[in-house]
């Protein structure tokens, strides 16, 4: 079958989650190339500044999972009775 | 180069993208400058252990454990210096005289007030929206405070 090359550019919000998740897209319908999605994650990654990277390590992780209400209790508790 | 001091409240919303206030932190954080430094006081590690053996239930501590290896991998901790120790005393004075606040609001504020020491000691921003940082520049008016919620 001929290939016809297309050349879209998309707005993407700017973390790398929604980077990623239009790149899955692509590939389960077979617009793009494995390797390929994955230099554009990588260069998208090295582009991005140390804050940046820290910042999305952190969204990703999102270990507390709607939990900070209770972690900041605990930490009022912690201050509430800390004494030098 | 600026030198930031995180406040643990802060650090909590990071790993929680379901706070309210969790789009603005994440955007400031982003935003730094890679020659910026990223800061943690031991003593918010001393919260964070507190958390994770005080947790109401194993999930909880878990995901705390999980959020203080984080941090220790991506921030600076700072630790407590007889420099800062003398900061303290003169902040805690100073505080004390000028709101008349009773033993128990002392307590409740010596977390702070050793926050407050620390970033004096290594010129650096408190990243807070508690006021009590406010109240202290009052007096100390080198001392930097951002609220990256607004």
């Amino acid at each position: 079958m001929a290939q016809r090359r297309l050349t879209i550019d998309l707005d993407l919000p700017g973390s790398a989650e929604a980077l990623h998740h239009a790149l899955q897209i692509l590939l389960q319908y077979g617009l793009i190339s494995d390797k390929k999605a994955r230099s554009i994650e990588q260069e998208e990654t090295a582009k991005k500044g140390r804050w940046a990277q820290a910042a999305e390590r952190l969204q990703s992780e999102n270990y507390l999972k709607g939990r900070s209400g209770e972690v900041r209790k605990l930490f009022r508790e912690f201050r509430e009775e800390f004494e030098l | 180069m600026k030198r930031y001091i995180l406040d643990a409240n802060f650090l909590g919303t990071l790993e929680d993208s379901e706070s309210p206030e969790y789009k603005e932190i994440f955007r400031k954080l982003s935003s730094l400058p890679d020659e910026d430094e990223v800061c943690v006081s031991i003593i918010s590690i001393y919260e964070y252990y507190f958390g994770i053996f005080n947790a109401p239930d194993e999930n909880l501590s878990q995901q705390l454990l999980k959020t203080k290896d984080t941090i220790l991998e991506l921030f600076t901790i700072l630790p407590l210096t007889l420099e800062s120790a003398e900061l303290y005393g003169k902040i805690k004075t100073a505080y004390k005289k000028q709101t008349g606040a009773t033993r128990a609001g002392m307590r409740r504020h010596n977390v702070d007030f050793i926050l407050a020491s620390t970033a004096l000691e290594q010129q650096a921003v408190i990243v807070s929206k508690d006021n009590i940082f406010s109240k202290i520049q009052e007096f100390e008016q080198g001392l930097q405070v951002e609220n990256w919620t607004v």
